[in-house]
């Protein structure tokens, strides 16, 4: 876990334990390519938390079209984030939309690296 | 995370409702499911319980307090209201006059349905020996 923290300085505590449980069992050399393509992909939650707060005042939906929900970005985009409800929602669970996100790079990527 | 699965217990009443009656098991078969809560499902929960309070609301009464935080305040345009109706008057069968009230109605009712099942899918299933892709039928 100690490695994988240095590797990735910026996932927070829930991210590395998912991070370690599915990195177990891999060299040293495969958890090296796995950081460096997952850093370049994972989404930062607190981008997740800008773009649910610019739909609270300007555009909304940005933040779902980031997650790859492009249905639920078009939804939030014609009706105001469900007349700022959905936004509202958004911006409570933001840690867990990105978490969402970052576990299915996760395993796109250890596809790759198998 | 080797975290110990238990059979939820739903599946030990399904037991004894089998050897109460195979017939009756059988016809329950389809309603039994597996499930485990995360915290990340609370998101489903919530669209889950905006789609039955739409559902069950009124759409031709007048004067209710209005749930729409813009026109509360009165911050001006709002590109949502009518939603509500809109989705209150699918769930009524009147397709004419959910789109009349808001065109994304019938897209929004799919479109939170969709993502419901996608959240709870990883969590949720119907195979007694199988669980979160694990297979449970090897163990006691």
């Amino acid at each position: 876990m100690e490695k994988i923290y240095q590797l990735i300085p910026d996932a927070d505590i829930m991210e590395l334990q998912y991070l370690d449980s599915i990195l177990s069992g891999k060299s040293e050399e495969q958890i090296k390519q796995f950081a460096l393509v997952y850093r370049s992909r994972r989404r930062d939650p607190i981008i997740i938390l800008i773009t649910a707060l610019i739909g609270l005042f300007f555009v909304a939906g940005i933040h779902r079209f980031l997650l790859n929900q492009i249905g639920m970005g078009i939804l939030y985009l014609l009706t105001g984030g469900l007349c700022l409800i959905g936004t509202i929602v958004d911006l409570i669970n933001y840690k867990n939309l990105a978490f969402e996100y970052n576990q299915k790079v996760a395993q796109e990527i250890l596809m790759f690296t198998r | 995370m080797n975290k110990q699965i238990k059979p939820v217990s739903a599946f030990q009443l399904s037991d004894q409702l089998y050897t109460f009656s195979p017939y009756l098991y059988s016809l329950m078969k389809p309603l039994l499911f597996r499930y485990e809560f995360r915290r990340s499902h609370l998101e489903a929960f919530f669209w889950l319980a905006a789609l039955i309070a739409l559902g069950t609301f009124t759409p031709t009464e007048e004067g209710h307090s209005t749930l729409c935080l813009i026109r509360r305040f009165d911050l001006g345009f709002c590109p949502g209201c009518g939603l509500g109706h809109s989705i209150a008057w699918l769930f009524r069968g009147n397709i004419s006059e959910s789109f009349h009230a808001h065109p994304m109605g019938v897209p929004a009712v799919i479109i939170l349905i969709g993502r419901i099942i996608n959240i709870l899918k990883p969590n949720i299933s119907f195979n007694r020996n199988k669980y979160y892709g694990k297979d449970l039928s090897t163990d006691s």
